[in-house]
């Protein structure tokens, strides 16, 4: 008994199991592929984009972390505005893993991503706990897809307050200091973060799409540069 | 501010030096004697003279709030001191180094600290109790700050245990001791909490 138990054991051990394919957000244990994303679009987004609103001046800090980061990713932030356009994205698009605690703060991460709460799980284009067979892809579609309109209605509602309150604070986690409130442009931020839903609705949803995608996917299974 | 020392880690800290002192006090015998037979020491096991102190430190996990619960930092330390039979007085001057857990992997340069310190040996000379305080350097450029920027160094070793190596050497293990690192204090507070684990090799020349 015990030697059938062992054999099945041991061919459980060897069989082969398949890639699980997600996009991770830049740590000291994963590549910075939301990030990345999100930063490649930011550029194109400063490419092609006439921009005429001001924008409020950012502390020194502030500016500083900016450039540390648009450094680290490999891109150049010439302004005020982008450099707060950055710092927004960065933590707009973090936070639905980590909601501006730590990566390797284990009790939130848990409680985070193990959010009995569908919405919790439709915010990664998730299947929620009672999303099961094919009437539960429908829902986890539909979850999804709500997720992300609600993001980005409060990424309008944002641009369309007076340009004073589209500002705000963030918190983000720092190596070192902790979580800290960090200014963020809310449009942008909330952009972000339906980013993030859209690129784990690629990650884990549309197969077909995935050529389309092979550079960011790359970016899932293999290091990139970090910021 | 989110990034403060939190009223439960206070509480704690309270505790423990409390806890600390009454040890000290509970089992410090009269008249101490930190001689376990070293070459120094006197007819009477009187302990006099200087001693230079090499150690390592590792600390992992944290319980501050809004702080990673991984929180690994690793260091070194040279300790320069005169001890008076069981009492010293002492220099302390420690790099400690930090490893980052956010968005990128690596080890920071930390902080270098200078503290001078008060160590107690009692317990037959099996027991010790330290303090330190001092200024603490920040060694590399963050986000945030520049690299020099000062702030406050505090360490307490509640209990350690003593041994005697040889005629010349004791050996020192405080299993866990408590470290407050802070190169800044201004703006954006940099401050580490970490529970150490120390191994500390004495030099009785």
């Amino acid at each position: 008994m015990k030697g059938a138990a062992a054999t099945v054991l041991a061919l459980l051990l060897a069989m082969p199991s398949s890639d699980t394919r997600a996009f991770t957000i830049s740590s000291a244990f994963s590549p910075g592929c939301h990030e990345q994303i999100s930063v490649d679009a930011f550029t194109l987004f400063l490419e092609q984009t006439e921009r005429t609103r001001g924008t409020e001046s950012l502390p020194l800090t502030w500016r500083r972390v900016a450039y540390v980061l648009a450094n680290r990713i490999g891109i150049k932030v010439t302004s005020d505005e982008e450099a707060q356009l950055l710092l927004s994205l960065i933590v707009g698009v973090r936070s639905p893993d980590t909601g501006g605690h730590s990566v390797a703060n284990i009790t939130q991460l848990r409680s985070l991503h193990g959010d009995l709460d569908p919405d919790g799980q439709y915010l990664h284009a998730l299947r929620a706990p009672d999303d099961d067979g094919p009437a539960g892809d429908a829902s986890a579609v539909a979850g999804t897809r709500r997720s992300l309109e609600r993001t980005v209605r409060r990424a309008f509602e944002a641009f369309r307050l007076p340009e004073e309150e589209q500002y705000g604070s963030a918190i983000m986690y720092i190596d070192f200091y902790g979580e800290v409130p960090v200014p963020v442009w809310w449009p942008a931020y909330y952009i972000a973060r339906a980013s993030h839903t859209l690129q784990d609705s690629l990650a884990t949803c549309f197969e077909t799409e995935r050529a389309a995608c092979a550079r960011w996917l790359a970016c899932s299974t293999t290091s990139t540069p970090s910021p | 501010m989110t990034n403060t020392i939190d009223s439960q880690s206070l509480r704690r800290l309270r505790g423990s030096v409390g806890l600390a002192l009454l040890f000290a006090v509970a089992t410090s015998p009269a008249p101490a004697s930190a001689g376990r037979g070293f070459a120094r020491e006197d007819s009477q096991g009187r302990l006099d003279g200087w001693y230079v102190a090499i150690s390592i430190h590792l600390s992992f996990l944290s319980d501050v709030r809004n702080r990673s619960n991984v929180l690994p930092t690793f260091g070194y330390a040279v300790d320069v001191g005169h001890r008076w039979n069981d009492k010293a007085f002492f220099v302390h001057i420690e790099h400690n180094l930090w490893v980052r857990t956010e968005l990128r992997k690596g080890i920071a340069l930390g902080a270098l600290s200078i503290a001078p310190g008060f160590d107690l040996i009692y317990g037959d000379g099996f027991v010790h109790t330290s303090v330190a305080l001092g200024p603490s350097i920040l060694l590399f450029d963050t986000p945030l700050d520049d690299a020099g920027s000062v702030g406050a160094f505090f360490e307490l070793k509640p209990v350690g245990l003593r041994w005697k190596g040889n005629d010349h050497v004791a050996l020192q293990l405080d299993p866990l001791s408590f470290a407050m690192v802070a190169p800044v204090l201004g703006g954006i507070p940099l401050i580490q909490l970490e529970y150490r684990t120390s191994f500390t090799t004495e030099v009785i020349p």
